[in-house]
């Protein structure tokens, strides 16, 4: 472990190092718990990058920075399942959280609300789910 | 009295706009609301109907100040995911640009903030000084704004005028460390508008986020050039200027001490830079695979994910702003603040309206 690395025992996380982050697969329910540890070891929270992976399901990577080492935590949920929020440990996160949900049309649990970041307050969310100009 | 100010879309400081909803109490800010999205491009949507060689032109368009990084990390994640070796030329010419991107980015802030202090004068002087980093930057690309030096596997213009390059860097070392310091730290009414004013705290910096000088300023110890190395920024000798104040003042201070770093690595790669290729060769598509690269533009860490599905056209890009990361940091600073400071704690972030909306 290097000055960089932080000793991470967070109950059901698995950290694996990869050549570029530290990474670790988690279930919805758990990014919460991970994200207070992580804050609590003095981490900066970077960013959240959401995906399509399959017919109705997204891969979510939650990402901070500690000394110029990525941490990643990462979790798949079907479209209708709600993410849970990490804007009440980071607020550095209501934005990004906002703006997936803009993107994705998908909820943040724990929230008081997900008022749109980039679109209009009457704009349908979910503006990289349309299909028109992609073949696939 | 309590009562509301709404401020913006449309301002008279800002060319871009926002909006800032102030709570006051008398003249004191007690909170703020923050509303961006008016220049909302959908550029990761478009990033995804593109074939990668549109879509450096497309990432150039992220930012008016900071075009290059965005083009240049795009690259980045390309290459990583190729696995494809940028010559060692083209990557001395890509910190070339990004230096110098980072003086002219630097330059025009603190004109702006001189006039937004009031001083006129200081404003005139800084920006005839960024106009010479702006032809330096003409005369190596072709062009002031969006520079088109990017390519896959490299860069598409070599350097031919290092003298040119050397004298201006000298010139502009020379007006930021014999007058701009000098002013910034001595000058009363300057230390009057800036001192303990739109403090940070370093535990807020890391709540929300905040990179770059607004981080610096506030005692985060960070730079992925120093910290996660990238291009040729190994071979390089520079400091990275840390203040523990949180305030104004230690913004400009963290981003005047940062110009002459950026000059003493303009220098160097002067110095040092081999001969070879400029690139690669002609790459059109990328394997399938993912990256993430990060790399620290004149405002901060820039976050690039890139996925791709072997196609010619990308499967996601993620682009995180430094301005997207340090503009809700203006909600602490301006809380507790007096009313007339409020433009001056704005522009003390950096911001960029156009790269947080993309």
């Amino acid at each position: 472990m290097n000055s960089a690395e932080i000793d991470l025992k967070e109950p059901g996380a698995t950290w694996v190092a990869s050549s570029n982050a530290i990474k670790t697969v988690v279930a919805p329910n758990q990014v919460h718990a991970v994200a207070a540890a992580l804050r609590k070891h003095g981490l900066r929270f970077v960013t959240i990058v959401c995906m399509p992976c399959a017919v109705s399901s997204f891969r979510v990577m939650w990402y901070w920075d500690h000394k110029g080492v990525l941490y990643s935590v990462e979790t798949s949920v079907k479209a209708d399942e709600p993410l849970p929020t990490i804007s009440d440990i980071y607020p550095g996160a209501d934005w990004i959280e906002r703006e997936t949900r803009d993107y994705y049309a998908v909820a943040f649990d724990g929230r008081f609300n997900t008022p749109p970041l980039m679109l209009r307050e009457n704009d349908a969310p979910g503006v990289l789910l349309w299909n028109s100009g992609r073949e696939s | 009295m309590s009562y509301r100010i709404p401020i913006g879309p449309y301002h008279l400081a800002l060319e871009e706009p926002y909006k800032i909803e102030l709570e006051c109490q008398g003249e004191t800010v007690t909170g703020a609301h923050i509303k961006v999205g008016f220049n909302f491009r959908g550029i990761e949507w478009l990033a995804q109907r593109k074939n990668i060689t549109q879509c450096i032109a497309l990432m150039e368009r992220v930012c008016g100040i900071c075009s290059n990084v965005h083009s240049m990390t795009f690259c980045m994640a390309l290459e990583e995911i190729g696995g494809i070796e940028v010559p060692r030329r083209a990557q001395y010419v890509r910190v070339m640009m990004a230096e110098l991107e980072r003086l002219h980015s630097h330059l025009l802030w603190t004109g702006v903030a001189a006039e937004q202090i009031g001083f006129e004068t200081l404003f005139m002087q800084i920006f005839r000084f960024r106009e010479q980093v702006m032809n330096l930057l003409e005369s190596i690309s072709g062009n002031r704004v969006n520079y088109s030096m990017n390519r896959i596997g490299g860069v598409n213009r070599d350097v031919r005028n290092p003298e040119a390059i050397r004298d201006c860097v000298r010139a502009v070392h020379a007006i930021v460390s014999e007058k701009l310091i000098p002013i910034c730290t001595t000058d009363r009414s300057i230390l009057r508008r800036c001192t303990k004013v739109g403090v940070l705290t370093m535990h807020d910096a890391l709540a929300y986020g905040a990179v770059g000088p607004v981080a610096r300023a506030s005692g985060v110890d960070t730079d992925m050039r120093r910290d996660r190395p990238y291009l040729a920024y190994g071979n390089l000798q520079f400091q990275v200027p840390v203040r523990a104040e949180g305030d104004v003042l230690a913004r400009v201070v963290v981003r005047a001490l940062e110009m002459l770093e950026s000059c003493k690595i303009v220098g160097q790669v002067l110095d040092n830079m081999p001969d070879g290729p400029l690139h690669a060769g002609n790459i059109y598509s990328v394997p399938a695979g993912e990256a993430v690269v990060r790399v620290e533009a004149p405002r901060g860490e820039v976050f690039y994910f890139v996925a791709s599905d072997g196609s010619d056209t990308p499967l996601r890009v993620k682009v995180r702003t430094p301005s997207f990361a340090n503009i809700p940091t203006v909600v602490p600073m301006v809380t507790g603040n007096e009313l007339a400071d409020i433009p001056l704690v704005q522009a003390a972030i950096d911001p960029c309206y156009s790269c947080t909306d993309r």
